[in-house]
């Protein structure tokens, strides 16, 4: 493997931002929701944390109507 | 005009009250950034494949293509299941939860719900492709910066057969009202039976499906823009047919 860190860096920060962005705003209003339609607090903050584009999607979509 | 007027407000306050517009943005623009990586480091992952199999060949060299290959196909694998999914509930919502029947009976005219909901879908779907697609090829020519025939079209091919989803959510919301899976299985059932008729090279030219599977051949200049124009007309012709058809529906359904 010969990749170099640094050049990859353009693409590597605003794609870190972007997916934290995603992740911290869904992680705010999980811990900020009261009742959940679906599975509970834990398991979504689970999901968000594991599953990184899908996961907030999938709780925007679920959760959020 | 003032009830358009009105309505598109409360619809850009709703998009981004409830995140959608946010959420489509970041994963468009991440859609954007990935793309591009992905061809840039897919050398190494093969070659690194390649070592563990045994298999020796010379590789050929990244170029722009590879990057527009990647960006298309995630916009077919991700970004278009996203934007069905995230948009499909624009009208069930509205309909599950009874709020449209208070303005309906003030006055509001049925018509100019569906246009309203329809162009903000559309506006929506624009802004973030056309993010998502900057994004890609900002990076592209920053890094390979070689020219490619018919760009804009290509770009243009996936987000009209946006638009023709999102007259398909129109029709199917109008029809199902309160299912929103009723909508997602539509939407599948339609991409599903044109991926079947597109088996016949007769009529693969002429549906929405070939939109997708032509702008690869549209950027290496394999195909020109006079090809792909019966199925461009086509899309665009069904979608306005299907959204005046979901007016139509929606006008009669019992509230």
């Amino acid at each position: 493997m010969i990749i170099n860190v640094r050049e990859l860096l353009p693409f590597l920060i605003p794609l870190i931002i972007f997916q934290l962005l995603l992740m911290i705003s869904a992680l705010t209003m999980i811990v900020k929701q009261r009742r959940f339609k679906y599975l509970n607090r834990v398991a979504w903050i689970i999901i968000v944390v594991v599953f990184n584009i899908v996961g907030p999607v999938l709780y925007f979509v679920m959760e959020r109507k | 005009m003032n009830q358009i007027s009105a309505l598109f407000k409360k619809e850009a306050v709703e998009s981004i009250r409830n995140f959608k517009l946010f959420l489509l943005l970041a994963v468009f623009i991440i859609i954007g950034i990935i793309s591009p990586l992905t061809a840039y480091l897919m050398p190494d992952i093969m070659a690194m494949v390649m070592k563990d199999a045994g298999i020796k060949f010379e590789l050929p060299v990244v170029t722009a293509v590879d990057s527009y290959v990647q960006f298309f196909g995630n916009m077919n694998q991700l970004g278009l299941p996203i934007l069905v999914i995230v948009t499909g509930s624009i009208l069930t919502n509205e309909f599950s939860r009874n709020t449209l029947i208070n303005l309906l009976t003030k006055g509001l005219k049925r018509h100019n719900v569906m246009l309203v909901k329809f162009l903000y879908t559309i506006l929506m779907w624009t802004v973030v492709y056309v993010f998502g697609a900057v994004t890609a090829y900002l990076y592209t020519i920053y890094y390979w910066e070689n020219e490619l025939e018919n760009i804009l079209a290509a770009f243009g091919l996936t987000w009209l057969y946006g638009i023709f989803l999102i007259s398909v959510i129109m029709m199917a919301s109008a029809i199902f009202r309160t299912s929103f899976l009723g909508v997602l299985f539509t939407v599948l059932g339609v991409v599903i039976i044109m991926i079947i008729a597109s088996i016949y090279p007769m009529t693969a030219e002429y549906l929405p499906q070939y939109l997708l599977t032509s702008n690869m051949s549209l950027l290496t200049g394999e195909t020109g823009m006079s090809d792909v124009m019966p199925a461009v007309l086509i899309t665009a012709g069904a979608s306005i047919l299907i959204f005046l058809l979901s007016i139509v529906t929606f006008n009669k359904a019992v509230m």
